[in-house]
């Protein structure tokens, strides 16, 4: 039994390593003989005005831009990446820095006073909005940076109305300073009914009772220092054992909770009222929208004020009110050496790559400690070092063994209808099925637990669980995923489905290059993969498109469409 | 396509040498075997499961299953088996509320538990479970599941001396919800263990099976460190339909190329490659899967839809679970029409985590209880009751002590084992004191030190379902450092 078993495992290897080989000789090549990738793209080198003879930095070939556009939008349409290569990254980032935001809230109440049926027990009109912010939106950045906080600062559905606000609340922070959106999202009652921390009461002696520890262990797992106390470069310090060490103990999140007492509904009044200001505000019950989406407020009756050690050897001196003790612990945690690598490699994952190397962790980490003006936790200096990086950047990085990161289907679904679609006239973006959670396990805000739908730390099993590569999104692609989910994306394809949705295809410019079957899959490898679609796959495309009738240009369109979906060079994104 | 010469046959073994090594892995069988999944082409999830040949597990002839039901969030233990004896239960809304003052806050009624026969215990304590689990009360009474208290993930036997003074190693990031499910479902403690204890029986038995097209592991709830081996890999798959199908696939031009483009392995790329493995998995399964489940059961009548006084909140849930066991049920009863002695299942539902919503924690367990029995009632039906095992876990148990509405992240908890072969109607293992000062807890709220852990649950588990004694330390590596490795509730095989 044995010699045919480490015969086959010996072929699969060697098979593996040959046709590895030859596809980075392929990339290799065609990276060095490839054309402008079309004619309208700038010439890749310029003369420098100011110095003739010295050529300046390269500019951006509309392959580069829409590269980069995948990786910070939703998808560039091709005017966008067009626009992009007159310019630079640099410049495009602090111009999306600068465009106003919308408000989720404020579509939310729109709706209403249309007429519309806002559902105080589910978050179907909020999530409408965030469909309507990622397809339209000209603040994209905004639009993909805020999705991924939503990964990080997890909050599940907890109604319209709190996940309408809680989303503005991300949004607004997205540019700002690290040290507010954590007190910002600390104090909000979305995250307060999510995590239980709201109407949290100080110990009761008498009984013995302690307080709430639920959102005192997360903010410090999931959305601060993690559970390990890591090197500058996001890798685990080892003690002299060799052994990582935790960063807190279960004492510390007892002191934390202890911080985390006496909030609530800012419009509650503890004399008159007390079981509004906690259990309903525990169980989710609430009067006015003003008390689910203004921050919470303390009442000190309520607090805590014995002494409380947090991490970090800290230990708040006892007697401090709600808000000096919450004080203390928010800049704890903030000015922890763990938060720039811990929330910086997360933000790499969410935009660029699954994998990073420990020096590109190391990088925005620096940037987090200090944005070049002196200030810690500076989100602009984040996602620039994120988004600039060489390790971002570089095209000849994508040809690593674990470049890249697989588009979460949530990605994929808001790019179809960005790049392929008109959208409907009447501003509703009514296209939030319900089946989608089951059949991508994937929907807008509405994670099921503060884990998010993916660990950043998942395995996926076979060879990457074997060599320790993390995929967190493949934790939901999966053998019982992957046919409703390309299913649920070929039902937009195939169907114009006006009734649903009002949106209409618009395939127009695609269909004139329908008759050249590879021009078309160059340019859907140009707006879907920045130009990263294999030589092999594209030989496979543009095959099948040509043997579709060259009389139905729409047919050809959607097959190419279709198999963009399911192409790995598509799926992930490099 | 070109074979590979003897030269580069030895420089790969060289690689896996070192591989193994490197690795440090459990099995003898584990490199070979992990290798092989490497270098597999992506059509099945496990063909080269043949490592059984190696150890000492002779290849069964039977059939057998496993299901393992995990509440995510980590189940309230001191509201599922409850003191029902006066003074017991005093001590128990003492060790919840301080106070016995009514009302009870998070503590349930005396009056309403219903009572359970125990013979091992001999000390004049009584426990009941709530109301809501009355489906697996009967069972247990009929001596079809038997009840583990006080369960938990262990690094060594430990007791409340050693853990506060901190002289033995403990499980690493006790209380963390993430850390301690991956510990349960790998069977040992540590993050250098990259396969779960499931997926390491299923390396030594899956060679049982004549078809590898489904793989043995299947999973209702997703992917899961439980059911990775080293060549077995869990199967996700959908509870409405077993395998979907794609529906472009009319379309022969569609599915040739959809099929050329994941053709594995032709990239460099290690995400691209899982990416087409996945879809190549699910194609190489999806018609055996549809054929088979087509031609069976459909256990419509033994699943009879949402009661009308379950907590609304948990409507949803409880339809999800019912889909869940029904399909597992269709599975089990697709069995030889998918070649299949050896199955292991793994269904769970989430809401478990507790801190400010212990009100419906009854109807949550009314959801496993219900659908545990109505599983159970399916494999009367088929007749093969007493080849099927079901039993529960979670991330941990929770503390005692009520935070006001709540309750917070504990350790050990009690757990249930149900089938026609479980020696039912009976604890193993003691019954924790609810004294929150006592030797049975630790910390401050009454988190249970555990007084069994998962490995003598999992070693007893994997006895019974064929793997041999010698063997059983491949798939729980430190049961040698527990007294237990067989706790008794199934019988000897």
């Amino acid at each position: 039994m044995a010699a045919p078993r480490t015969w086959m495992m010996a072929l699969g290897l060697v098979a593996l390593a040959t046709m590895a080989a030859n596809y980075e000789t392929l990339l290799e090549a065609t990276e060095r003989a490839r054309p402008p990738a079309t004619s309208t793209s700038p010439s890749r080198v310029t003369a420098n005005k100011s110095n003739p003879g010295k050529p300046v930095k390269p500019s951006i070939t509309i392959g580069e831009a829409s590269r980069f556009l995948n990786q910070a939008s939703f998808g560039p349409t091709e005017a966008e990446a067009m626009a992009l290569t007159g310019s630079s990254y640099s410049n495009w980032i602090n111009n999306q820095f600068t465009l106003p935001r919308a408000s989720h809230y404020s579509h939310v109440l729109y709706l209403k006073s249309a007429g519309v049926n806002i559902d105080d027990f589910t978050n179907q009109h909020a999530v409408e909005s965030f469909w309507k912010q990622a397809i339209t939106g000209p603040d994209q950045l905004r639009q993909r940076v805020t999705w991924g906080l939503s990964q990080i600062f997890v909050v599940g559905d907890v109604n319209t109305i709190r996940n309408a606000s809680y989303h503005d609340l991300l949004a607004a922070n997205a540019f700002g300073n690290y040290r507010t959106l954590l007190e910002e999202v600390t104090l909000s009652p979305a995250m307060g009914y999510w995590l239980s921390h709201i109407g949290n009461k100080k110990e009761d002696l008498a009984t013995g009772r302690l307080p709430d520890e639920n959102y005192a262990r997360e903010v410090m797992q999931l959305f601060s220092i993690g559970l390990w106390k890591l090197n500058p470069d996001g890798t685990r310090m080892l003690d002299g054992l060799g052994k990582p060490i935790p960063t807190y103990t279960q004492e510390d999140i007892r002191g934390m909770a202890k911080v985390l007492t006496g909030w609530t509904y800012s419009g509650c009044n503890p004399v008159t009222e007390p079981w509004y200001c906690f259990d309903s505000a525990r169980s989710g019950y609430y009067r006015t929208y003003a008390d689910i989406t203004t921050q919470m407020a303390p009442l000190e009756a309520y607090h805590s004020t014995a002494l409380k050690p947090i991490v970090n050897g800290v230990v708040i001196a006892s007697g401090g009110t709600a808000r000096s003790d919450l004080k203390i612990a928010l800049d704890t945690l903030f000015n922890h050496p763990n938060v720039g690598p811990f929330i910086g490699r997360q933000m790499i994952q969410r935009l660029v790559k699954s994998n990073p190397s420990p020096q590109y962790v190391g990088r925005v980490a620096a940037a987090f400690g200090n944005n070049g003006s002196g200030v810690r936790g500076d989100m602009q200096a984040v996602i620039r070092a994120v988004l600039l990086d060489t390790e971002a950047r570089d095209v000849t990085q994508t040809q690593t063994q674990t470049a890249g990161r697989l588009r979460e289907p949530v990605q994929m679904l808001a790019q179809y209808f960005r790049v392929f679609t008109t959208p409907p006239s009447d501003g509703r973006f009514d296209f939030n099925v319900w089946w989608m959670e089951s059949v991508f396990q994937q929907r807008p805000l509405s994670s099921p637990s503060v884990f998010n739908f993916y660990s950043p730390n998942f395995l996926p099993p076979g060879e990457m669980s074997q060599n320790v590569i993390y995929g967190p999104e493949f934790q939901i692609l999966h053998e019982g995923t992957v046919v409703d989910a390309y299913n649920f994306i070929e039902y937009f394809v195939m169907n114009e489905v006006d009734g649903a949705t009002g949106y209409r295809h618009n395939y127009a410019a695609l269909e004139s290059l329908a008759g050249n079957p590879g021009a078309l899959v160059d340019k859907l490898s140009l707006l879907l993969t920045g130009s990263r679609l294999s030589p092999a796959s594209r030989t496979i495309i543009v095959d099948a498109v040509g043997r579709v009738s060259s009389s139905q240009p729409a047919d050809r369109v959607k097959m190419a469409l279709m198999l963009f979906e399911i192409a790995p060079d598509y799926k992930v994104q490099k | 396509m070109n074979l590979p010469g003897n030269k580069d046959i030895q420089r790969l073994l060289d690689e896996e040498k070192s591989l193994r090594s490197r690795r440090q892995f459990l099995m003898s069988a584990a490199g070979v075997a992990g290798m092989g999944a490497l270098g597999s082409f992506g059509f099945s999830l496990n063909s080269l499961a043949a490592a059984a040949t190696l150890s000492g597990s002779a290849l069964p002839t039977d059939y057998k299953a496993l299901v393992c039901f995990f509440m995510f969030g980590g189940n309230d233990n001191g509201n599922t088996l409850i003191p029902s004896d006066q003074t017991t239960y005093n001590a128990y809304v003492m060790g919840r509320e301080g106070s016995l003052a009514r009302p009870l806050g998070i503590t349930r009624l005396r009056d309403e538990l219903l009572p359970l026969a125990t013979p091992s215990m001999t000390d004049g304590r009584q426990v009941g479970l709530p109301p809501e689990m009355s489906r697996l009360k009967a069972l247990y009474d009929q001596g079809k599941v038997a009840i583990l208290p006080n369960v938990g993930v262990l690094a060594h036997p430990t007791t409340r001396t050693q853990y506060q003074s901190k002289t033995i190693e403990l499980p690493p990031q006790l209380f963390s919800h993430s850390d301690q499910q991956r510990f349960w479902q790998l069977g040992v403690p540590n993050y250098t263990t990259l396969t779960g204890w499931a997926g390491r029986m299923g390396d030594l038995l899956a060679a049982a099976n004549s078809s590898a097209a489904v793989s043995m592991c299947v999973s209702l709830n997703g992917n899961n460190a439980w059911q990775v081996g080293n060549s077995v890999l869990p199967y996700p798959i959908n509870s409405e339909t077993g395998a979907a199908e794609f529906w472009s696939f009319w379309n022969g031009t569609r599915r040739d190329a959809m099929n050329a483009l994941n053709a594995d392995p032709r990239t460099g790329n290690m995400l691209e490659r899982q990416a087409s493995r996945v879809y190549n998995r699910a194609v190489s399964a999806q018609d055996l899967m549809r054929t088979s489940l087509a031609a069976g059961q459909n256990f419509d009548d033994l699943f009879t839809g949402v009661p009308g006084d379950i907590d609304p909140g948990l409507v949803e849930d409880y339809m999800e679970v019912q889909e869940n066991f029904k399909m597992v049920a269709r599975m089990v009863d697709s069995r030889e029409r998918l070649g299949h002695k050896r199955q292991i299942f793994f269904v769970g539902l989430g809401g478990f985590d507790d801190h400010d919503s212990l009100a419906d924690h009854g109807d949550r367990l009314r959801i496993v209880s219900d659908h545990m029995a109505a599983f159970y009632a399916a494999t009367v039906r088929m007749g093969i009751q007493d080849k099927v095992v079901t039993f529960t876990a979670s991330d941990f148990g929770r503390t005692l002590k009520s935070n006001g509405s709540g309750s917070d992240h504990g350790w050990g908890s009690h757990h249930f084992a149900m089938g026609g072969s479980v020696l039912g109607g009976d604890l193993y293992g003691s019954f924790p004191s609810m004294d929150i000062a006592g030797p049975n807890s630790v910390e401050a709220q009454g988190q249970l030190l555990p007084s069994t852990s998962v490995d003598e649950y999992a070693a007893t588990l994997a006895k019974w379902y064929g793997v041999s004694s010698s063997d059983i330390p491949l798939v729980i590596p430190n049961i040698g450092r527990f007294a237990r490795p067989d706790l008794g509730f199934l019988p000897p095989v």
